[in-house]
């Protein structure tokens, strides 16, 4: 079976093909819409299948506080912590009998009533340094317990899975992100505008060619990027900007529509990542009422509320995971502002999604429960990724290893299976 | 030094080879050439930098800049401005190689651009620059109390009541020795605790240390101790917490890292352990000179020896095209720094260049600085990008911002395609093109020139395609 996505043309290619042959017709030809973008590619591990859903990963960098975007009600001793930097129980939204939400996520608790939201709460990283930098890089590569993995987890997911086509990997960044690294067929960009290649010389065509040729038989990271670039711009210089939806005039905004422009013109995205953009790392006057969080929790809802009302039916093909590096501190600081942490939350999203719970293997809050004053990490965010993965994007469970190896998968109960 | 050699030096310590600069390295052999860099006595010699106009917060003073209602309303107008001014620099500035350093250094010590420490980003970058020439624990101590660091990390808050711990973590994560020395959460208390209570002062303009605030007590980490007995001395609090960050900056660790950066920075991504060696051991003999460690790399034998691998950044593609192109802005932007009447608005199509491709100077939001590895330059719309640009200043189709290029005044006039390419290689790569890489080309530019037109025409028309063409290049886009 051959999915629906692609433009007409990369349906024309694909008809009557299943995947690997396609893909070995087109290594054989060596042209055409799309390439092999790992020719040494095993097959192997593909999952039986063609993937169902795309992954969308909202990378929250910066540390996203978790208490704050999915506070407990109802308790004095988490208000005794955080005197300034808690909202009133009346203030928040109320998802269960222990947990609520931000007030300004409105469209984030309509999901979850809709039951196209669930939240991951104390969840995060197998081992936290509070190291921003470090964290990150680790939770993009995902490969602890395997520290001589290559390339980054999602990079390695297109190859388990045997995405091999240009822009089967997608980000809406600035820079290519460690989550695709070794990834030739992944592509980054943040505007339609920035693609059209301008000739040197009267034919395009020529010149594309020629600059293709450039990059043949090289290694370096440049020329294997080279040749997906080409065809990658060849492509979407044919698309034109399909949204009807009027965003927020936001970076991260603006992101989500390219994301969804690609969707809609039909770009075989698989996995994608879509970087946030605001201050989450609030160490100083952390502003949950008026200040730097509440802008920052209405800039993720509005965008998302913008995203889902334009993608339409492409909702019920998505998975929206969001991931952060890390959570703050529970005891707030002298400066009204929250220290770096460990734990924090997660949010999953989609027209496939199981939500409107909260999943959580609450650890406490008395200083007892704490570790060094931080939120414990009680669900490994490998186990929302996996259980997305394996739930929605047709991965194997010996595929899974590829992605996350010497990992332990914990299912969770996050998406309908299917 | 041959002609690829001399690229490849000036592709490395400079934004990009120059014919002016590519004479004085061959006249001068590289350690005469270095030691005179380093120096930095070169004249500006571009109007661009010695007007000035645009940036009326650089010719201030701090307490100028603070004092002044325009940028009391507009603090980040500051910021715009070190932008412009900072883009300029790095295309066309006589001091090419202390240039390097300074967005080297940015990097390492960064403050991001747009924050609220807007306001002191200009003298900022001046206290980079101001150290480049001394030891990295002058350069950090310096950047440690600059408000712009204490307000970007949190310094102006941390009290002794409760210490943020913000700039203590960098310091020892990023700044100095890095996990990789496995301190402890305690030794990010200990590092925070030193620091607390010491804010730039508005109401006196100067660093103090407010007793009050601080805490004291003995402090202990990583081979530090100071028993930090209560005073009322501003001055001994601030001493004490120097000592403490020259000493973490003197550490192996840290010079390891110091190493490393810079070797990565300037040779490459992966740079020897002999390498590494070498400049560990300098560093410590020398307490942390700058030069003496930049020196001893540049001068190794494996500089020379080390092929190009490093993917430019943006600011560095775009330097280096606009280099050796030899052009200048635009000639209305170049009226308006005649007249006096330039604003860092009218730059705006310039830094618009950077900004979209992720480069625009010092706008990194995180405490690590810009990414220096290759993967994180090779992104689709960065190339794109990149490929037009060189595809359109080349053929003088960037009007708005950069002037049309003096074809005559670069290569020695020909009407022979092969000709033409050999000489843009020789002007601007490090090695030589592939034989079936220029044979290409060759045959593309061929299918373009009007065999009818003037040898002038054919000329020109052959430069601009050359010129666009070997840019595309990996030879062209790597360094």
């Amino acid at each position: 079976m051959t999915d629906q996505h692609g433009c007409e043309e990369f349906q024309q290619l694909t008809k009557g093909l299943d995947r690997r042959s396609f893909i070995r017709s087109v290594m054989a030809v060596g042209g055409g819409l799309v390439i092999a973008g790992d020719p040494g590619m095993t097959y192997a591990l593909a999952a039986p299948g063609e993937a169902k859903d795309t992954v969308v990963t909202i990378t929250m960098r910066g540390g996203m506080d978790g208490l704050m975007a999915v506070p407990i009600l109802g308790s004095s001793t988490f208000r005794s912590y955080r005197p300034t930097t808690s909202l009133q129980d009346f203030e928040a939204h109320r998802l269960d009998g222990m947990f609520g939400l931000h007030k300004n996520l409105t469209e984030f608790k309509k999901l979850y009533d809709l039951g196209e939201l669930a939240v991951v709460h104390a969840v995060g990283t197998p081992t936290g340094t509070r190291s921003h930098f470090d964290d990150q890089r680790a939770v993009e590569l995902a490969a602890y317990d395997a520290p001589t993995t290559q390339g980054g987890w999602q990079a390695r997911y297109l190859k388990a899975a045997g995405h091999t086509e240009v822009l089967s990997g997608f980000s809406a960044s600035r820079n290519s992100p460690a989550s695709f690294r070794s990834a030739p067929q992944a592509v980054s960009f943040q505007s339609l505008a920035d693609i059209e290649l301008v000739p040197v010389g009267r034919s395009r065509k020529d010149y594309l060619d020629l600059v293709q040729s450039l990059h043949d038989g090289r290694t370096s990271a440049w020329s294997k990027a080279a040749t997906a670039t080409v065809k990658a711009s060849e492509y979407l210089s044919t698309i034109a900007p399909k949204s009807t939806i009027t965003y927020p005039d936001d970076a991260f905004s603006r992101r989500l529509k390219l994301l969804a422009d690609l969707l809609k013109s039909g770009v075989p995205i698989k996995t994608a990542n879509v970087e946030f953009q605001g201050d989450l790392d609030v160490h100083d006057d952390a502003g949950i009422r008026e200040g730097s969080m509440a802008a920052n929790f209405t800039r993720l809802n509005d965008g998302i509320a913008a995203f889902r009302s334009d993608v339409g039916a492409f909702w019920n093909q998505l998975v929206l995971v969001t991931i952060t590096e890390f959570g703050r501190r529970l005891q707030e600081n002298a400066s009204a502002g929250l220290d770096h942490g460990w734990a924090s939350a997660m949010f999953v999203m989609g027209g496939n999604v199981r939500g409107g719970k909260v999943i959580a293997k609450w650890p406490g809050i008395e200083k007892t429960d704490l570790l060094n004053g931080d939120l414990r990490v009680t669900t490994d965010y490998r186990d929302v990724l996996a259980s997305v993965l394996v739930g929605r994007a047709g991965m194997s469970t010996q595929g899974l290893q590829e992605v996350f190896p010497s990992f332990k998968f914990s299912p969770l109960d996050l998406v309908k299976l299917g | 030094m041959d002609d690829f050699t001399q690229n490849l030096v000036l592709s490395r310590l400079t934004y990009g080879p120059t014919a002016s600069s590519r004479s004085k390295l061959s006249s001068m052999g590289l350690k005469a050439w270095l030691t005179k860099e380093l120096a930095g006595t070169s004249p500006e010699d571009s109007i661009f930098l010695t007007g000035q106009s645009a940036f009326p917060s650089s010719m201030e003073t701090l307490t100028q800049t603070i004092e002044n209602p325009f940028y009391k309303r507009r603090a980040y107008w500051v910021s715009r401005e070190l932008a412009a001014l900072t883009t300029l620099r790095r295309i066309y500035s006589s001091n090419q190689v202390l240039e390097t350093l300074a967005e080297h250094f940015a990097d390492y010590l960064p403050v991001p651009l747009f924050s609220q420490a807007d306001i002191y980003r200009m003298d900022y970058d001046r206290t980079i620059r101001a150290n480049l020439k001394k030891t990295y624990p002058e350069l950090l101590v310096a950047a440690a109390f600059h408000p712009a660091m204490l307000t970007s990390l949190n310094g102006q808050t941390n009290t002794a009541a409760s210490p943020n711990e913000n700039f203590g973590r960098e310091l020892l994560e990023l700044f100095t020795v890095t996990p990789k020395l496995k301190y402890s959460e305690k030794d990010v208390l200990q590092v925070s605790l030193m620091l607390t209570g010491i804010n730039f002062s508005l109401a006196s303009m100067e660093l103090r240390a407010f007793p009050s605030r601080h805490h004291f007590g003995k402090i202990s980490l990583l081979g530090f101790s100071h028993s930090n007995l209560p005073t009322d001395s501003s001055s001994t609090i601030i001493s004490r917490a120097t000592q403490m960050i020259k000493h973490l900056a003197l550490l192996p660790s840290t010079a390891e890292e110091f190493s490393i950066r810079m070797a990565r920075r300037y040779v490459s991504e992966n740079p020897s352990k002999k390498l590494l060696d070498l400049m560990k051991r300098t560093y410590t003999s020398t307490k942390g000179s700058i030069p003496a460690v930049f020196s001893a790399m540049v001068l190794s034998p494996e500089f020379l020896s080390t092929k190009p691998s490093k993917v430019k950044r943006p600011v560095e593609h775009l330097a280096s095209s606009v280099r050796a192109l030899n052009l200048d802005l635009s000639a209305p932007l170049k009226d308006m720094v005649g007249a006096g009447s330039l604003d860092f608005n009218d730059l705006n199509p310039l830094t618009t260049i950077l900004d979209r491709q992720g480069h625009l100077p010092f706008d990194w939001g995180t405490p690590d600085g810009y990414p220096d590895y290759s993967d994180a330059w090779t992104t689709f719309g960065g190339q794109a990008q990149r490929w037009n640009i060189t595809s359109k200043i080349s053929q003088g189709a960037m009007r708005a911002v950069f002037a049309i290029p003096a074809y005559p005044s670069l290569l020695s006039q020909s009407t022979s395609v092969s000709a033409v390419i050999d000489q843009v290689v020789k002007t601007t790569l490090s090695s030589p093109l592939r034989s079936q890489d220029k044979q290409r080309m060759v045959s593309l530019i061929e299918a373009n020139v009007v065999r009818t037109q003037t040898p002038q025409q054919q000329f020109a028309k052959i430069s601009s395609m050359a010129f666009g063409l070997v840019m595309a290049t990996e030879e062209w886009n790597l360094r």
